[in-house]
């Protein structure tokens, strides 16, 4: 996939790995896979980004005998999601728009 | 490999960056190795899976570039203000402060020139004293024979730095 596409859905994708219920990094990675692939670097930056942003918050919390950081989404991240499914049926009509000559044919 | 000595690599290859964020780094790598290993994979399978220390380094450093950059490209408009400053003030002033100075230097030379000459020509009506005009004749021939040295050394001066 095109790396700027890619770049824009992956804080969606996160958003949505932690959307249900709080989650922790590896956690993410494995949920996300059969979607979509991302180093653990990558994660790191995307994660900070949403928490700066507001759309996550972070809290650690002890799991057998050492420390593991969650990831909760905030009202605001569960917004950008909404935001998302308006966005996508935009992008879904410029996909007909593109693929409009080759059903032409 | 084991983890610890993954960590002391990752350590070691980031040093040059801020001490909080390496630790939240190097924290967030531990916990993502430890996961690994808890669902199942062993320390070696959990390494690989992560990369190898220089991997991750070179990937943290080229993500926080690119983020750097990013930066600096909203502060651009900040930076081409500067320059045009610059561009507008600083650089004409700098050539007209140079033009002003090599003026300058030659005028004095001219200033030298003028006097060899004016010394010459007021030992013209002494021509016919010989006696008076013998030492007007040895300083207007010391001060032409200063002028020329000068003259020669300017010259090979000015050579040198072309060189």
């Amino acid at each position: 996939m095109d790396i700027q596409l890619k770049r824009g859905l992956l804080d969606i994708c996160v958003l949505a790995a932690i959307k249900n219920e709080d989650s922790y990094g590896y956690k993410i990675i494995k949920d996300m896979k059969p979607y979509i692939e991302m180093s653990e670097s990558t994660l790191y930056t995307i994660l900070k980004r949403l928490e700066l942003s507001g759309m996550l918050t972070v809290r650690t919390s002890e799991h057998d005998g050492r420390l593991r950081k969650y990831y909760h989404i905030t009202k605001a991240g569960l917004g950008r999601l909404e935001d998302f499914k308006d966005e996508w049926r935009e992008v879904m009509l410029i996909y007909q728009f593109v693929t409009k000559e080759d059903s032409a044919k | 490999m084991t983890k610890q000595q993954f960590m002391a690599r990752l350590k070691a290859k980031l040093k040059g960056l801020p001490k909080k964020d390496v630790e939240e780094r190097l924290s967030f790598y531990g916990e993502m190795i430890d996961d690994r290993i808890e669902s199942g994979l062993s320390e070696e399978e959990a390494l690989s899976e992560v990369g190898s220390a220089d991997e991750v380094a070179a990937e943290i450093i080229g993500e926080m570039a690119t983020s750097a950059a990013l930066k600096e490209k909203v502060e651009n408009k900040k930076l081409s203000a500067w320059q045009i400053i610059l561009l507008a003030l600083g650089s004409p002033l700098w050539i007209s402060l140079l033009i002003a100075g090599l003026a300058v230097i030659i005028s004095v030379y001219a200033v030298i020139w003028t006097l060899t000459a004016a010394l010459w020509v007021v030992e013209l009506p002494f021509l016919i004293f010989a006696f008076i005009s013998k030492y007007l004749f040895i300083g207007c021939k010391y001060t032409t024979r200063g002028a020329l040295y000068l003259t020669r050394q300017c010259l090979s001066f000015i050579k040198s730095t072309f060189k």
